[in-house]
């Protein structure tokens, strides 16, 4: 939302509503440059990832119906490297208290690096999913994670 | 056989040594002189990725014409190869198309992700004769990896249509697969004008038809092949190729003949073999400059391993697959196996998150498959092979190190994506592409999201309006 702000910046009321809706900015985990969280044609801006741009919190975390959407999206795109149980073989655990990036305690960063992607196998997952559905496979993932 | 010869050559030179030139490589003969993660390149070089195109699909390879044109051309794993013109526009008509020369259906299997249209060789009179030699997984054939040479018309110098494919299509080599990975994939001419085609040991894993160690198998090879044949001859052997002779009709003496002389006779032993004992060879890559040749091999569950022969060499390396993978034994069982070391050692290897069966999981200085890139003689570099891996998008240098008289490895950099191939352009400077088609989550050929075509160029060259990819340095 802020890129498009910042290049439609002749249109300053449209700026202004971007602002006052406070939408937090996201950050490649990479470089801590913007993440351009614009949705792709045709993505559906979902109340949750309204909400989610808004608070930081993922508004799916401990709904079953969301987590068990997550579920089968976490065995189609990132079970072959993190593991069914999320402990991990090509990517790192998930689950153990080491973290490559601390910031995946909170659901801010842990959605910077399944949107934004990390090193090596680590793509973007802005690729190939939407951010209503990144949300979900967070939601999953946390049920992975150790309290 | 080069490591026994380069040891009675190194005994029999032993006061020499002095007046030795102390800048020559020389191929480790012990584990600890095998360079690992964590040395340091002469020239310290600083690298960045510069983008050059994006949107192809799962690109597998790249490759120059050494015409002049500056162009590029990325290979599709689909079957297609697109051409790059210098400003880094992709033409939108395919070079050639593969998945339209056959009325059937597609000429190429990409059923595995390791399938597919590999790699794409300009001949070395490309400019006069417009031949260029393909290398991929047949569909036909069951999967069998076929090298075929197309024509291309002059009057259509970016464009192989379908009509110029069918009438000029000569196949040169056709071998069956046993299982659908480790197919090896790169070809290319050497300064000798021969074509090498990298050749994996037919998949599964472990080598269970122990391709790496026997001779009579075109699997598990680095292979040389003279393509400048008459056209109802598919390739020629070179004279010159170490197993040329070893299995030639001849009477039979058993008196007179040394034990050496014996030892030459390999009943069965093609010999179309230049190099053996590979498990994967997916790229090999000559240095524009010397002609020394670089091969990446990749390794198994614990461990890649990189190759180097002099341009001098005879031929005839064991680089020790399926018994050895890089200086360890395999297979694994610990951290402490003991086991012969067979044939010729790599001059660096380095390992996977888990170096040996149940090791603490590596944080840093890990990969899993390596992709070797091409060599670089700029930027401070010189002779230095870089390698890219598939998993965490490290990018290694190695190099000869003249002061210290070894080889060093560095990780030059960390991307944000999986390297599957490379090459040196007209100019020299290294190319790279990545594709998104990590197994389990690969959707098929066209279906990923695109990769892209990058320049590893020396950070200070990075003009403004170039987009460079987020990569991480080196502390
Ligand atoms: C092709 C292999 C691959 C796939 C598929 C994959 N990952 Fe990863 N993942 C990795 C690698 C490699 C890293 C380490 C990246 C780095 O070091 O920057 C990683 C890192 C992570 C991290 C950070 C872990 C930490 O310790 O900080 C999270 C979280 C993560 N992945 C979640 C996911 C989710 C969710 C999916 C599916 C949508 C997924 N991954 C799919 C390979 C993969």
């Amino acid at each position: 939302m802020r890129v498009v702000c910042v290049l439609a910046s002749a249109v300053i009321l449209a700026c202004a509503a971007s602002v006052s809706a406070q939408e937090l900015t996201f950050r490649s985990i990479i470089d801590k440059s913007p993440l351009d969280v614009t949705p792709k044609p045709g993505e559906v801006v979902t109340d949750a990832v309204n909400a989610f741009r808004r608070t930081g919190q993922n508004p799916y975390t401990g709904k079953a119906d969301a987590v068990a959407q997550g579920k089968k999206l976490y065995i189609e795109y990132c079970e072959s490297c993190h593991m069914s149980d999320g402990s991990g073989r090509m990517g790192p655990s998930l689950i153990e208290d080491y973290h490559v990036y601390e910031e995946i305690k909170t659901d801010a960063g842990l959605f910077e690096i399944v949107f934004g992607g990390g090193f090596g196998a680590m793509q973007p997952f802005s690729k190939r999913l939407s951010q209503d559905e990144i949300l979900k496979v967070m939601a999953y993932v946390r049920t992975l994670m150790k309290p | 056989m080069r490591g026994s010869k380069a040891l009675l050559f190194a005994a029999a030179a032993m006061p020499l040594v002095a007046v030795m030139p102390a800048w020559g490589q020389t191929i480790p003969k012990k584990p600890e002189e095998v360079a690992r993660p964590g040395g340091k390149l002469p020239g310290n070089p600083k690298l960045a990725l510069v983008k050059v195109a994006d949107g192809l699909n799962d690109p597998t390879g790249v490759s120059v014409a050494g015409d002049g044109s500056g162009r590029i051309f990325a290979v599709e794993r689909v079957g297609r190869v697109k051409v790059i013109t210098p400003d880094g526009k992709i033409l939108p008509e395919p070079f050639l198309d593969l998945t339209k020369t056959n009325p059937l259906g597609s000429e190429v299997q990409t059923g595995f992700v390791e399938q597919g249209l590999w790699s794409i060789a300009f001949h070395p009179k490309f400019k006069d004769n417009g031949y260029v030699f393909v290398h991929y997984a047949s569909l036909p054939f069951n999967g069998a990896s076929i090298v075929a040479r197309y024509t291309v018309d002059k009057a259509s110098p970016n464009q192989i249509t379908k009509d110029q494919a069918n009438k000029s299509v000569k196949v040169i080599m056709n071998v069956p697969q046993p299982y659908y990975n480790h197919y090896g994939g790169r070809i290319a001419f050497g300064p000798d004008g021969m074509l090498y085609i990298g050749r994996g040991d037919g998949g599964w894993e472990g080598d269970p038809l122990n391709a790496g160690q026997r001779l009579d198998t075109l699997l598990a090879k680095l292979l040389r092949i003279n393509v400048d044949t008459a056209d109802d001859v598919a390739y020629a052997i070179p004279k010159d190729n170490p197993f040329a002779r070893a299995d030639y009709p001849q009477m039979m003496s058993l008196f007179g003949i040394t034990e050496e002389g014996f030892s030459r006779i390999k009943i069965g032993a093609r010999p179309e073999t230049w190099a053996y004992g590979l498990r994967n060879p997916y790229m090999f890559h000559f240095d524009p400059k010397s002609g020394d040749l670089f091969i990446a091999d990749v390794g198994q569950n614990h461990w890649e391993e990189i190759n180097y022969q002099p341009r001098s060499s005879k031929g005839g390396e064991n680089y020790g697959w399926n018994l050895n993978m890089g200086t360890k034994c395999h297979p694994m069982k610990g951290a402490n196996d003991t086991c012969p070391q067979v044939g010729v050692l790599p001059i660096a290897e380095y390992p996977h998150q888990e170096p040996y069966p149940g090791a603490p999981k590596l944080t840093q200085g890990w990969g899993c498959s390596a992709q070797g890139l091409g060599v670089a003689n700029y930027g401070g570099m010189d002779k230095a092979y870089l390698v890219g891996d598939w998993c965490s998008g490290r990018v290694w240098g190695i190099e000869w190190d003249k002061g210290a008289s070894k080889w060093q490895m560095q990780e030059l950099m960390q991307a944000p994506f999986q390297f599957t191939a490379g090459a040196t352009d007209e100019k020299g400077y290294v190319l790279a592409v990545n594709c998104y088609c990590f197994y389990l989550e690969d959707k098929g050929p066209v279906a990923n999201p695109p990769g892209a075509l990058w320049r590893l160029l020396p950070a200070n060259e990075v003009a403004p309006g170039m987009e460079t990819a987020k990569v991480k340095l080196p502390n």
